[in-house]
């Protein structure tokens, strides 16, 4: 099951029910004009902008989890047997970033909850993304694409576990 | 083959404090250290990143300092680069607090005019609830 929502949004894509001036505001609040000075220079590594985009997606309600199946299962699979988080944070699966001088860019997949309004959902993330990566990067946020790829009924994984055999 | 022989940087003795460094040491180790320091006397700071091969350090004199590395610029001043791991914060700000406060304590210790650019590069970052070894 795989269901793109906007898979190559605008520019500041988070901004189509927004004033015009987002971006400029955005922009002008960034501070981005300090990011380089004879004083020295401020870079911010892409796992950060990740690991913060990661954090704000799982923040947002109806998002059951982060990645595709493969990154999903490879996660399920390895904390099973007790070495998660070995090699690969499980909490940056499903989110790539491009990291530039001033501006970043998100790509995002996302498992939602069946019922949710996957509208309503990629809003919000758009949302909450923009404000935590500009918030804490002075980075702006250009795109944020999402794509869902899987929905989560309530007893999937209880289903999803082996049998038992007495 | 190189793989064999550890590298002079990680037979070095690490430095925590700035105390550790005699004041007959090279300013090169004696820059770096104030830097670390200073740097995580800073709120926000979790701790530096010397990185996954542990290059992100300055060694000299038998001494190491993770986390910083200063290299010499053609003016005769050093140029520090200072790798951090920073907590859910501003993180811009908290980039211009580590240089405000590395370009006092540099100053306060007399080497001001040894100082060049100070880079602040945010390579992680640090969840409450995030333990690292």
């Amino acid at each position: 099951m795989s269901e793109t929502q906007s898979p190559r949004t605008p520019r500041r894509s988070g901004a189509a029910s927004e004033p015009a001036e987002a971006s400029s505001k955005a922009k002008s609040k960034s501070g981005n004009e300090q990011l380089s000075s004879e004083l020295g220079s401020t870079t911010i590594a892409d796992a950060v902008v990740t690991k913060i985009a990661s954090i704000a997606a799982r923040e947002v309600p109806g998002v059951y989890d982060l990645g595709g199946g493969t990154a999903r299962a490879i996660g399920g699979a390895t904390r099973s047997i007790g070495i998660g988080g070995i090699g690969v944070d499980e909490r940056m699966q499903g989110v790539g970033v491009e990291v530039g001088e001033r501006e970043a860019a998100v790509d995002l997949t996302v498992v939602v909850e069946y019922g949710e309004s996957i509208p309503r959902i990629a809003g919000a993330l758009r949302e909450n993304i923009t404000r935590r990566v500009e918030g804490m990067t002075g980075l702006t946020v250009t795109e944020v694409n999402i794509a869902v790829n899987d929905l989560y009924f309530e007893g999937d994984e209880a289903a999803a576990e082996p049998e038992r055999v007495e | 083959m190189s793989s064999a022989v550890p590298s002079a940087g990680a037979r070095a003795l690490p430095v925590s404090s700035p105390a550790d460094v005699p004041a007959s040491a090279s300013v090169r180790l004696r820059l770096a250290a104030l830097a670390r320091a200073a740097a995580l006397a800073t709120r926000g700071v979790v701790e530096l990143d010397a990185g996954r091969a542990g290059m992100r350090m300055t060694a000299s004199e038998g001494m190491r300092v993770d986390g910083v590395v200063c290299a010499a610029l053609a003016d005769g001043r050093y140029q520090l680069s200072v790798h951090l791991v920073g907590a859910m914060v501003a993180l811009r700000p908290l980039a211009d607090a580590v240089r405000a406060r590395v370009e006092r304590d540099v100053a306060i210790a007399g080497l001001a005019d040894q100082l060049g650019p100070v880079d602040v590069a945010v390579e992680d970052v640090q969840v409450r609830a995030e333990a690292r070894p």
